[in-house]
């Protein structure tokens, strides 16, 4: 079976790519049908080398330029970050009330993408 | 390497060691050429004896055929120009026979020199020796076997002698077979000839005639072919030429098309025009309606004051006696009104207008919807003749691509004209079907994959299948012709060919979406049927729903739909439980369609069941991220919607579903309960060898089973006789002809019905990797040759409690 947080393929630019659930897949919560309709839906495509994979998030709240020095090693004793997020949170982002993951996409590319392999269809 | 003392045990291989344990385990088998006197046997002794006499004939002529192939082999390449490493490869085949038959009977030297040959023909190929030398030592070889088996049919022992005799000879070239130096590269590509044989000693290891090359390059048999490297298209003139005068006739259409659209859009104006009259009198009408008006025109409304003054002058009641009727009290209150009003005229001259402007409009109305047909009638017609334009346009443009079959035979005809003079063998090609058109790179690789068939197949087999007594050649032939959407391809042969082949370019088959199966003609001889997409710009498939899920199938994969119709299939395979897709709230069909799989045999149809074919598409396929990929998904394709559809390989997902039924407990105790009831009736055991005092030997060794024994002679038989009736126990050898063990391993996973059948490998390939793709490819247990009676019937008890 593929993983659950893989939604399925979607065409990109005339490639068959994998749809991942990113908060399925950060979190583990799957959401339901009736929850990813009732969001504002986004799917929005990132590359990494060759590999294109397409994220399905429910909604953005706004595009933000971070300044570095609110960015917090996730290591760190601090961090609140579990053994489990420590390989896909590159830091924490904390400023006024805000603290936020800043998610390592490139080690995410390479988990989905092994544990895609590896599943059977 | 010359210190080494040839053939010391702690020298050998571990192949040979385990060879060699084999051959000690099997020592407790009574020796048939030991057998005591017949006087004072009991009768069973007696009978045994009289079959080991009979398996011992069998032994002699079978390794007298065989060493006498090989001595014809041999002589003619003493007569090649050029020798190089792949030429020896002819000498395996009879070689690996003579190990494993010898073997079994107990004849280790023979056996033993036997896989001295076999290892020289590795070596050679893998250029650790001159192939002057192999040939040179297999020559050696090959007449040790003879005067061995000279002494052991007038004695019945092997001479040991003779064997040592050959070993020192084996010493004297400095020649280890176990452990040779490998060869500098030589780069000459000149060739010596054989007439020039020297024999290399000490120089072997220092090469110094460098006119002598061991063209790696010939043995590269296995190489992939590359996919979509078309470098470039030939297109004839006259094509082109085509191209373009259809094109012309597209272009000269747009005139008359944008003319029958003037017509259309002024029929249309027309049309229009009438009904903003038509609403514009209905105002006028309404109007009119509001005023005071006789109590006639309610009832009446003449198209002209003539025509009204006359029907004024009519009594009412006898122009429309039934209005009367049914309008009694209208009748009553126009009496005494009838008279002409002068007073109205005005007003009745313009609603009799009116009413006359209404008829006209109505006129106009009609005509225009006239027009307007005839003008789209036209339309259509030429959109339609213009579409059949577009539609040769289309045909001529892909058909730059494509080139006639003819010219890919020259290579082919080349091919087997060398290989049949190198045999020194007399072989009639044919053709038909050289002017099929084939998209050139479908054609570029289907010759691919020809001349790997053609090498393959003949590369021994037409000087080991040597029959003097036959009069007529062998034959070869290659037949090629549309069917449908593709192109069907057979290459015949009228004899045995060597098994392998299919193997090896399969995936190549795979690549172009097509099929190839192996089947037996009618000359006796077998032939490969190759179903190819004519075009690879778009593959032609069918697209089926399995519950919510949408898929395509390659039209070439199904031979066709069946809806309940009376031809049904042996076994049917829902498609959704070969996906192992999970059950679907979708339902399907009223009459659930059978696609029927395109097989190799006709003995037994498989049906693959899906909840519905919903259309025929041509869409392009591209291959999944590696990723992605799966066993049984081919690719994808995005249809006019943008969905991905996933384009499944039917054969390889029964493959697939076989490997996981073989797995699965259920079926292993199905299996089981299967098997005890057979044990009712009874129990069914097949042989596959080509050798026949192999399997009179086997036979033999299973006489106290209650097994009733059938044989095969090579791959494709085996397999007939396993659908016909499939046993509960399957031995098989590796090397047969025709299809190989591993091909038929492969072959019968394509029957997901088999997989309940007990396989036992029984090969004298000891080498470890041999083992482990033959468990992969679904056997039960390996053995290797000479197997020990015991083992082999432990063996059977166990897989069958």
């Amino acid at each position: 079976m593929t993983p659950a947080w893989m939604l399925g393929l979607t065409s990109w630019r005339g490639m068959a790519i994998p749809t991942i659930d990113l908060t399925h897949y950060v979190f583990g919560e799957a959401q339901t049908r009736e929850q990813r309709a009732g969001a504002s839906p986004i799917f929005f495509v990132a590359q990494h080398n060759d590999t294109y994979l397409a994220f399905f998030i429910t909604s953005t709240v706004t595009i933000t330029i971070l300044d570095l020095q609110y960015l917090h090693p996730s290591r760190s004793a601090s961090s609140g970050i579990t053994t489990e997020h420590l390989p896909i949170v590159q830091s924490i982002y904390r400023h006024e009330n805000l603290e936020a993951w800043l998610l390592d996409m490139k080690n995410i590319f390479t988990a989905i993408v092994q544990q895609i392999e590896i599943s059977t269809l | 390497m010359n210190d080494l003392p040839p053939l010391d045990d702690s020298n050998l291989s571990e192949d040979d060691l385990a060879v060699l344990d084999a051959f000690d385990a099997f020592e407790n088998w009574e020796h048939p050429a030991e057998m005591p006197a017949s006087s004072g046997l009991t009768s069973e002794q007696s009978e045994e004896k009289n079959v080991h006499t009979e398996i011992l004939s069998l032994f002699y002529a079978e390794i007298g055929e065989d060493i006498t192939t090989m001595h014809r082999i041999l002589h003619h390449l003493e007569q090649e120009e050029h020798l190089h490493s792949t030429h020896l490869s002819a000498l395996r085949r009879p070689a690996h026979k003579i190990r494993g038959t010898a073997g079994s009977i107990e004849y280790h030297l023979m056996a033993e020199i036997a896989h001295r040959i076999e290892i020289i023909i590795e070596r050679t190929g893998e250029g650790m020796i001159y192939p002057l030398v192999g040939f040179h030592a297999i020559r050696e070889a090959v007449q040790a076997l003879e005067d061995i088996l000279t002494t052991l049919r007038a004695t019945g022992i092997e001479d040991d002698e003779r064997y040592q005799q050959f070993a020192n000879m084996l010493y004297d070239l400095a020649f280890d077979a176990e452990e040779t130096v490998p060869m500098p590269e030589v780069q000459s590509s000149q060739t010596r000839p054989l007439a020039d044989i020297q024999f290399l000693s000490d120089e072997v290891a220092q090469p110094q005639d460098a006119s002598i090359r061991t063209d790696q390059a010939d043995q590269q048999v296995g190489v992939p072919m590359q996919a979509g490297t078309t470098t470039g298209l030939s297109i004839t003139l006259a094509r082109v030429d085509r191209v373009i005068a259809h094109t012309e006739g597209l272009v000269g259409m747009h005139t008359q098309l944008a003319s029958a659209e003037a017509q259309v859009e002024q029929a249309l104006q027309d049309l229009q025009l009438a009904q903003q009259r038509l609403r514009h009198l209905e105002g006028q009408f309404a109007q009119l309606y509001t005023t005071p008006r006789s109590p006639y025109e309610l009832h009446s409304q003449p198209s002209s004051s003539l025509i009204t003054r006359i029907l004024g002058e009519t009594p009412h009641n006898q122009l429309r006696p039934h209005r009367a009727r049914l309008h009694p009290h209208r009748a009553l209150s126009h009496k005494g009104n009838d008279e002409w009003d002068p007073l109205e005229l005005d007003h009745y001259t313009e609603r009799d207008s009116l009413s006359r402007a209404f008829n006209e409009t109505i006129a106009d109305i009609a005509v225009s919807s006239a027009r307007l047909r005839t003008a789209f009638d036209r339309l259509r017609t030429l959109t339609s003749t213009y579409s059949a334009q577009a539609a040769e346009v289309r045909d001529d443009a892909l058909a730059l691509r494509t080139a006639p079959f003819s010219t890919i035979l020259p290579v082919i005809r080349d091919e087997i004209e060398h290989e049949a003079a190198r045999q020194g063998q007399q072989v009639a090609f044919s053709v038909e079907g050289v002017a099929t058109e084939i998209d050139q790179e479908v054609l570029q690789e289907c010759k691919q994959v020809l001349l790997h068939l053609v090498r393959i197949c003949i590369a021994d087999t037409l000087i080991t299948n040597h029959d003097a007594t036959l009069t007529t050649p062998y034959r070869i032939w290659l037949q090629a012709r549309h069917a449908g959407s593709e192109v069907a391809i057979e290459l015949g042969f009228s004899m045995q060919i060597q098994g392998g082949a299919l193997d090896f370019v399969r995936t190549n088959i795979q690549r172009l979406h097509g099929t190839i199966h192996l089947q037996r003609n009618s000359t006796n001889g077998v032939s490969f049927h190759i179903l190819l997409p004519r075009s690879q710009s778009a593959v032609r498939c069918l697209q089926v729903r399995v519950g919510a899920h949408h898929l395509l199938i390659p039209f070439v994969q199904v031979q066709r739909i069946s809806y309940g119709g009376s031809e049904e299939p042996h076994h049917i395979y829902a498609l959704g439980e070969l996906l192992s897709l999970p059950p679907s709230s979708q339902k399907a069909a009223a009459v659930e369609p059978i696609l029927f799989v395109q097989q190799h045999n006709t003995v037994r149809i498989t049906g693959i069941s899906v909840d519905e074919v919903v259309e025929e598409m041509e869409l392009m396929v591209r291959p999944l991220t590696p990723y992605l990929q799966r066993p049984g998904i081919t690719g994808a394709a995005i249809d006019g919607m943008g969905r991905i559809l996933l384009v499944v390989d039917l054969a390889e997902l029964l493959r697939q579903h076989t490997t996981l039924r073989r797995q699965n407990i259920h079926v292993r105790e199905e299996s089981a309960q299967f098997h005890a009831q057979q044990t009712q009736t009874q129990r069914q055991l097949l042989i596959a060898d080509d050798s026949a005092s192999m399997r009179q030997t086997l036979r033999q060794m299973l006489s106290q089973t209650d097994f009733v024994i059938r044989e095969a002679r090579d791959g494709m038989e085996a397999l007939e006789l396993l659908l016909e009736l499939p046993p509960d126990i399957f031995v098989l050898d590796m090397e047969m002809p025709n299809l190989n063990g591993y091909e038929l391993l492969d072959n019968m996973r394509l029957y997901p019905e088999l997989a309940r059948i007990k396989i036992i490998m029984l090969t004298s390939r000891t080498i470890e990797k041999y083992r482990q793709h033959a468990l992969k490819l679904g056997v039960h247990v390996y053995l290797t040759k000479p197997c020990p009676q015991q083992l082999l019937l432990e063996t059977i008890a166990r897989l069958l409690p």
